[in-house]
């Protein structure tokens, strides 16, 4: 049972931010704007446990969606998914194999450490955002975890506004500049969230002080 | 540099090495979840498209086994939200009950504020009715800024003196009835001596009998706000609600200010009692703004009066029992001056009588505890003091409206006693 804690623990977090998204979120709304507990709970799941957590997690709450609160069929069922393997892409640990590729990869263009670089294009103001998120996810280290969720929330929770503001658009149901406030004032109060609920997700997830406890272990075995 | 690398290649084949290996059935367990969850999703998102009931069994169970779990969660949101927003509503009432409170009491003061003025708006406007009547008096508002709450002596203090032509024995009127007399005058404030004093004594008479007497304070005697008339004439018993006002005789009062009414007489009932008791119209306890008359009569007027020759007239009264009274006035009217009742009996003779020994009433002193002698043929000031309606603003007992006797004919006095004599031939 102690092998498949973790699994359960993703499982009831998944469940837990679904009710929390669906029953709780709509008495907080800001100014008639709901934010989503469910991108704040996958974006800590892929940052701490990975990508395939992180599509788990997706499959389950887009199923869940689907089943209970299916107003658009199917948008719930495939967006979530989808959206949680993207950001896991970026966002989750890096793999020994995307390390050694970017290794390689540096190593042919001989170029410096791109996060050494980054202060000077900073200064110089030589290089566009463009150049600047291509730096950050050229890195070769994993990203402060703690900068990482509210960033995975912030993409997940801006791709699915997105995605529902062209539903929209498809849809003619007069897409104004007041939607698109609305979405990024939802995407914000999606980071607020996430920003929030980081420390006790990761905390129930075991996350937090998973390095004194292996030491300890280490210690006790030795 | 090379050296660092192969430090790092090392530590992450360590850890690697170190990473605990799950066993097969958890992973088997994992990937069947996962195989499962990508089942489901398949056959929700076919649903969509074929019309196949097999195909909607995953989410109607789905739904089935989260509808009571998310009516728990929901329940128990809502249970949480009722209480702080009951909470909010209490805050928010006790708030709003704090703030009607605080209105309230606002009102309060406002209100209290409102009838002051209202109080004192209605005593300037008797005030102003006072003066304005009687501006041939030279009226003068005072305030009344102390009362002497003593047990035999009750005098008023005013914020007028000297410096406002305010001198001693004038008289000081309120809601159209006689507060007293000045005294004690200094250059900016002046004591009053009430009615209803112990000490007082001011000379006075029956409105509709015209009878003078002597109207004096009971205060000291049993504590009363009233006062006594002595001295009337014996066979006179003056009727309960008869006005008695000032006779304007001994001292410098227009004369006919009313002092009150007359409540009982133990005249005629007992022998020891021979005085009417009268209840005044000022209203003693709530008195707060005076007028003062500074009418002083002048010697010509005092002179004239002196030199009046009495003339006769038949005055018919308006009382229970109408005596027939000659009064003697330099108009040849009224006759309020010294007016001289024929008895009875005696009518229908109007033998003028004799005139009283006239006793020469002496100056008042400083001292208000004088006793005056009031009898005429003292000269009184010819003017006289006009009713005014002015409405009381305190709870004075309203004087009952005197029978005010109607004038008849006036008669001849030669020609009635030469018609006498011509009988007695």
């Amino acid at each position: 049972m102690k092998t498949l804690e973790r699994p359960l623990r993703v499982v009831f977090l998944t469940l837990l931010s679904y009710l929390i998204d669906v029953c709780l979120m709509p008495r907080l709304s800001v100014n008639g704007v709901v934010g989503s507990a469910s991108f704040a709970a996958i974006a800590v799941i892929t940052v701490g446990y990975g990508r395939k957590a992180a599509f788990c997690a997706g499959a389950m709450i887009g199923i869940l969606m689907e089943a209970m609160l299916s107003s658009v069929p199917v948008i719930y069922l495939v967006s979530y998914p989808i959206i949680s393997m993207l950001c896991a892409q970026w966002f989750a640990d890096l793999t020994d194999r995307q390390r050694e590729r970017r290794k390689l990869a540096r190593a042919a263009q001989e170029q410096p450490v791109m996060n050494s670089r980054l202060g000077t294009l900073l200064v110089k103001r030589l290089m566009g955002v463009v150049e600047i998120m291509r730096a950050l996810f050229r890195r070769e280290e994993n990203l402060n975890p703690y900068l990482r969720i509210p960033m995975c929330a912030f993409v997940s929770s801006l791709i699915m506004n997105v995605i529902f503001l062209v539903y929209g658009y498809v849809s003619d149901f007069g897409l104004s500049w007041l939607h698109i406030a609305r979405a990024m004032l939802a995407v914000l109060y999606t980071v607020a969230i996430s920003l929030v609920m980081t420390l006790p997700y990761r905390w129930f997830l075991g996350l937090i002080g998973r390095k004194h406890r292996r030491s300890r272990e280490e210690g006790q075995t030795a | 540099m090379a050296d660092k690398d192969q430090k790092k290649e090392t530590s992450k084949k360590k850890k690697k090495a170190d990473r605990p290996r799950h066993s097969f059935w958890r992973n088997l367990l994992l990937a069947g979840g996962a195989t499962l969850l990508v089942i489901i999703m398949g056959v929700m998102l076919l649903s969509n498209f074929f019309d196949v009931p097999m195909l909607r069994q995953p989410g109607i169970a789905i739904s089935r086994i989260m509808t009571p779990i998310q009516s728990f969660f929901t329940g128990a949101v809502n249970m949480v939200g009722n209480y702080f927003r009951t909470l909010k509503y209490r805050s928010n009432l006790e708030y709003e009950y704090e703030q009607l409170l605080i209105k309230v009491e606002e009102l309060q003061d406002q209100a209290i504020m409102a009838q002051e003025y209202e109080n004192r708006l209605a005593a300037f406007e008797d005030l102003k009715v006072e003066a304005g009547a009687h501006s041939n008096m030279n009226p003068l508002t005072a305030t009344v800024i102390g009362h002497d709450t003593g047990n035999y002596f009750t005098t008023l203090d005013l914020n007028r003196g000297a410096r406002d032509g305010v001198q001693d024995y004038m008289a000081v009127v309120s809601e159209g009835g006689l507060v007293g007399y000045t005294y004690n005058v200094t250059v900016s404030t002046c004591k009053v001596a009430t009615v209803i004093d112990s000490d007082t004594t001011i000379p006075a008479l029956m409105e509709s009998t015209r009878d003078q007497g002597s109207v004096k304070g009971t205060y000291g005697v049993n504590g009363e706000a009233s006062c006594r008339m002595y001295y009337l004439p014996e066979n006179h018993l003056p009727r309960t609600g008869d006005t008695v006002v000032t006779s304007g005789v001994g001292m410098p009062f227009p004369k006919g200010i009313p002092i009150g009414t007359v409540r009982e007489s133990t005249r005629g009932m007992e022998d020891n009692k021979q005085f009417v008791v009268i209840e005044p119209i000022v209203d003693f306890q709530h008195l707060e703004y005076v007028v003062i008359y500074r009418y002083i009569p002048s010697y010509a007027e005092t002179a004239q009066n002196s030199e009046t020759v009495a003339q006769a007239t038949l005055v018919p009264l308006a009382t229970a029992r109408p005596i027939p009274t000659f009064a003697s006035g330099q108009n040849g009217g009224t006759g309020e001056n010294s007016a001289f009742r024929a008895q009875e009996e005696e009518t229908p003779e109007p033998v003028p009588q004799a005139t009283p020994t006239p006793t020469p009433s002496p100056a008042p002193t400083q001292t208000h505890a004088s006793v005056y002698t009031f009898q005429s043929p003292t000269p009184p000031p010819n003017l006289e003091y006009l009713r005014v309606t002015a409405t009381p603003s305190g709870p004075t007992p309203t004087p009952s409206p005197a029978p005010t006797p109607t004038p008849l004919p006036q008669l001849d006095p030669d020609e009635l006693m030469g018609s006498l004599e011509e009988e007695e031939d």
